[in-house]
């Protein structure tokens, strides 16, 4: 199916050094469209595919795709947005036949991809401080580096079965992908609708003998807490893999406890390094509140944390991660490349001894919601676009599964209502970034140097409402 | 007030309470679309099937599909139909 794919994407013209969008439903369909334009030598550029057209249509133009592989229903969006002239491959409805314009493709391309180490292999889009999408561009080398090191951690073999929870667009798929195509072992794609259900995904655990699970902690917060994952028996799993927000301490507790001898490991990293630190969850201090640590550096790449001073932190100092190494991506989509600079995370940590870091939170507006990254700055650029709206400051308030996106704004005169203004922004924005709640207020809270005061938003949304 | 009507005012006394935390909410409408304007995600989900069933005293099958909690309207018409198979007595 992936020679087809490469097929369909050559008579679309597509080219070594391409970009290949991918706006599908997560199938094989959209695994073989990946796969397809590897082949040719060009890239591919997943598209969450829960995003509205205008935001499909900004991801198409800013990385300027040479073609879009979608369904039929989602090209038609896409011809009354600014992407209209992009060209389209359509699969059908049942996932199975790749069309380019109305035809059914025939023939393979020949030969290998032309593909060096150094081209990029994918973007992966986040959201963008400034209200547009940032396109973070993986070249092979950087793919390889986190994939070939993957296996080794689990010791991947032929006979395991990896489950894929995340989105294409997200790059923890990239394990999952990527990791079983290396060994030639199996990858259970989640079916859409069980993302829902929280039994259905410990049944989908279960009936597909999954052997290897990476998913964001919240989804198997929910499995414990809704779908009884901690009566199953014999669990199938190998290794327990999660990553991208932390995993409260007593889950991880529960977890050990249930199945002691169960390998299970916190990675962590940006999209713009992979994971580049991982921790393999030992035995847990009953006194511990704070997450388990991130661990040290995984996949050849060097961490270190940077003070405020712009010293190296000492054991038990606070700072910013920095990463250089082999996963450190090529650089932004149209901004200078990466080069050989090592990249700060934004995230800070503190040294617990010589290799390993605690996670201890953000130092920008970057939120995180379920593992969904949200740049406050782009759900307030959408909300500032809305006529009602004077000023709109995003935070997050609450904690764990009842996190919620809380929009603080200040109205030009009549106050829209909250149904008026989500609907605003899930035609700009995808899913995870709709606002969640609304608080009107005269004025937002400054600090003494006319910044928004973020700090007391989030106290603000932490508090019940009278 | 119809059965219906019954069932499609419970609802979004819950949607508009527990989901949207605005309970003086008037613009929502039995067809605003839940899903797209992510009223009801993978964990308000869990929140509304355990409504649902509490309430209306039924039981929800695993696999019914997100799509059919999309409106009011839809998840109305879910437990008409559930009502119908579950218990046939119970109409009126």
């Amino acid at each position: 199916m992936a020679d087809e794919a490469a097929a369909a994407l050559e008579n679309a013209g597509v080219k070594p050094g391409d970009r290949v969008g991918v706006w599908l439903d997560k199938s094989a369909g959209a695994v073989a469209a990946m796969q397809g334009a590897l082949r040719l030598g060009a890239a591919y550029v997943p598209i969450d595919p829960q995003s509205p057209g205008v935001r499909a249509a900004a991801i198409i133009t800013d990385c300027a795709m040479a073609c879009v592989v979608t369904t039929p229903e989602r090209s038609a969006r896409l011809a009354e947005t600014d992407a209209a002239d992009c060209r389209r491959v359509t699969l059908d409805d049942s996932g199975d036949e790749l069309r380019f314009n109305g035809e059914p493709v025939r023939t393979g391309p020949e030969g290998t991809s032309s593909a060096t180490p150094n081209d990029l292999a994918y973007i992966l889009y986040t959201s963008g401080s400034t209200g547009k999408p940032k396109g973070v561009s993986i070249s092979h080398r950087n793919a390889l580096a986190f994939v070939d090191w993957a296996v080794a951690f689990v010791d991947a073999r032929a006979d395991d079965r990896f489950s894929n929870h995340a989105p294409f667009h997200f790059d923890l798929s990239v394990l999952d992908l990527y990791a079983a195509f290396s060994v030639g072992a199996c990858v259970c794609i989640v079916p859409e609708g069980s993302a829902y259900a929280p039994s259905l995904l410990v049944q989908f655990l279960t009936g597909e003998r999954i052997t290897i699970w990476y998913s964001v902690p919240s989804v198997l917060v929910l499995m414990m807490e809704q779908g009884d994952l901690l009566q199953v028996e014999p669990l199938p799993l190998r290794h327990l893999l999660f990553a991208g927000e932390p995993f409260p301490i007593q889950y991880v507790r529960t977890l050990r406890g249930r199945w002691p001898a169960l390998p299970m490991h916190n990675l962590y990293g940006p999209t713009e390094t992979n994971v580049c630190t991982a921790l393999t969850v030992g035995d847990i201090d009953p006194e511990r509140t704070r997450p388990v640590p991130i661990g040290k550096a995984t996949c050849g790449d060097r961490v270190w944390a940077v003070t405020d001073a712009g010293a190296e932190a000492e054991v038990g100092q606070e700072g910013e991660l920095w990463v250089s190494g082999p996963t450190v991506m090529l650089g932004y989509w149209g901004h200078p490349p990466q080069g050989d600079r090592p990249y700060p995370t934004g995230d800070l940590v503190r040294r617990i001894d010589d290799e390993n870091f605690d996670y201890v939170g953000r130092r920008d507006q970057m939120l995180k919601v379920r593992g969904h990254r949200i740049e406050a700055g782009e759900v307030e650029a959408c909300l500032l676009a809305h006529p009602g709206v004077r000023e709109a400051a995003v935070v997050v308030g609450g904690q764990g599964l009842k996190v919620k996106l809380f929009a603080f704004l200040v109205a030009t005169g009549e106050p829209p209502g909250i149904i008026a203004l989500k609907t605003h922004c899930a035609a700009r924005l995808p899913r995870s970034m709709i606002i969640d709640a609304v608080r009107w207020l005269p004025q937002l809270p400054r600090t003494r140097n006319g910044k928004v005061d973020r700090l007391e938003l989030q106290q603000l949304a932490n508090q019940p409402r009278e | 007030m119809s059965q219906r009507q019954e069932i499609e005012g419970k609802l979004r006394e819950f949607v508009t309470t527990e989901l949207l935390g605005d309970p003086n909410n008037d613009e929502l409408t039995s067809s605003t679309n839940l899903l797209a304007l992510g009223i009801i995600d993978s964990i308000s989900m869990v929140s509304l099937r355990i409504f649902v069933e509490r309430t209306f005293s039924l039981r929800l099958p695993d696999d019914v599909q997100p799509d059919e909690f999309s409106s009011i309207a839809r998840i109305t018409a879910l437990i008409e139909r559930i009502q119908g198979t579950q218990a046939p007595s119970a109409t009126g």
